[in-house]
């Protein structure tokens, strides 16, 4: 969580016809807020979180004067949500607080997660942790395009003899590429490739898994695999672990190379 | 219910104590109370270090207020009531673990966020 975080009200003095929160995820208790008005809310294009919690004040929504609404990048806001500094949530328990627009993810993140098969003291774990991009217009924009950029992930650095586990962010995408490329000249590759789902869990192990690549092996010299990872046929997941143990006789000679899109191609 | 040693593990309770509140005939709703007010003051709105929790605090009391006397299997609480508590409750402890992490609140108040947590659910 960047903490402190930018000032939404600092963008508008500034001339800017948008305010942009884009900060690596810590936690999927990371909260923001918002204290200038909007006329539109959209996913950022280098977000990996697909689904965002907008919660603001609206004094026909009950008792609470609070109203809320998930955007996605199937699903952008427009239309005026305002920042009531100046009125405070009705809400005599939680201290009356300024009815601003409070930003939060609505997917789950878990920076421990540990595949069931992950080894203790032996296996390594590199996770990269999810990017929340969300854009907040003040003024109405004349189109909104909200799906996100594609991403690519290149790895060829991986510590033996153990497993290499790489965690990467899939909220919502509906298409991955997976390729690996070895050029080591004697030491072949095993590899695996799973689809997680985060759940509400003490335990790193026991998190939703679906095995999409079992483990495959390639092979020295020029070796080649690939997996094709489609939402249609594969499922929906939060994030890809994606596998790799390898001794290297010479260091660096396994590319790895991962891309994922909204696009199902 | 199971009382937890940290904010993490709380989190990852959560779907397990609040499951037994829910079950168990007007206590949800007393559980919510019971931890909106313990935590509160700890984290007054003049430090903005504070606003992350406090901002969940609010976001938990307009659940409490919009669903008051529905709460529960007994008062004919869905399922669904249950997973969006269940999902404020586990953000707020981890947002509650990182600040601390991070230095932004104090382990006083982290703790009294914990402390609220387990007299409320655990």
């Amino acid at each position: 969580m960047s903490y402190p975080q930018t000032v939404a009200s600092e963008a508008v003095l500034g001339g800017q016809n948008f305010w942009r929160l884009r900060t690596l995820l810590s936690s999927p208790g990371d909260m923001y807020e918002s204290d200038a008005s909007a006329l539109a809310f959209a996913i950022g294009p280098d977000s990996d979180i697909a689904n965002v919690l907008i919660n603001y004040f609206d004094p026909l929504a009950g008792a609470a004067s609070m109203n809320e609404l998930v955007i996605s990048p199937d699903r952008a806001m427009t239309g005026l949500i305002s920042a009531r500094n100046e009125v405070p949530y009705p809400l005599r328990l939680s201290g009356n607080r300024p009815g601003k627009i409070l930003i939060s993810s609505a997917d789950v993140y878990d920076e421990s997660f540990q595949p069931s098969t992950f080894v203790g003291g032996d296996d390594r774990m590199i996770l990269n942790p999810p990017t929340l991009d969300v854009i907040q217009y003040f003024s109405a924009p004349p189109s909104l395009i909200p799906e996100r950029s594609d991403k690519n992930y290149f790895y060829k650095g991986f510590v033996a003899p153990e497993w290499n586990f790489i965690v990467i962010p899939f909220y919502g995408r509906k298409y991955a590429y997976i390729s690996l490329q070895n050029n080591d000249s004697a030491a072949s590759a095993d590899w695996q490739v799973l689809g997680v789902t985060y759940s509400i869990t003490t335990d790193p192990k026991k998190h939703i898994e679906k095995q999409l690549q079992t483990v495959a092996t390639v092979a020295a010299n020029g070796g080649f695999d690939d997996l094709v990872v489609k939402a249609s046929t594969s499922g929906v997941f939060d994030a890809l672990c994606l596998g790799i143990n390898y001794t290297p006789t010479t260091d660096l000679e396994l590319a790895v190379n991962v891309r994922v899109s909204d696009n199902e191609v | 219910m199971t009382i937890a040693i940290a904010l993490v593990e709380a989190a990852g309770l959560a779907y397990d104590n609040l499951y037994v509140k829910y079950t168990t005939a007007s206590t949800l709703e007393t559980g919510i109370i019971t931890f909106i007010t313990q935590a509160n003051p700890s984290f007054p709105e003049s430090a903005p270090n504070n606003h992350p929790i406090s901002n969940w605090l609010t976001v938990i009391n307009a659940f409490l207020v919009t669903n008051e006397g529905r709460l529960g299997l007994a008062n004919g609480g869905s399922l669904d009531q249950l997973n969006t508590i269940v999902q404020l409750v586990y953000r707020i402890c981890w947002c509650g673990e990182e600040l601390q992490d991070d230095g932004l609140i104090t382990s006083t108040q982290a703790t009294a966020l914990l402390n609220a947590y387990n007299n409320a659910f655990g």
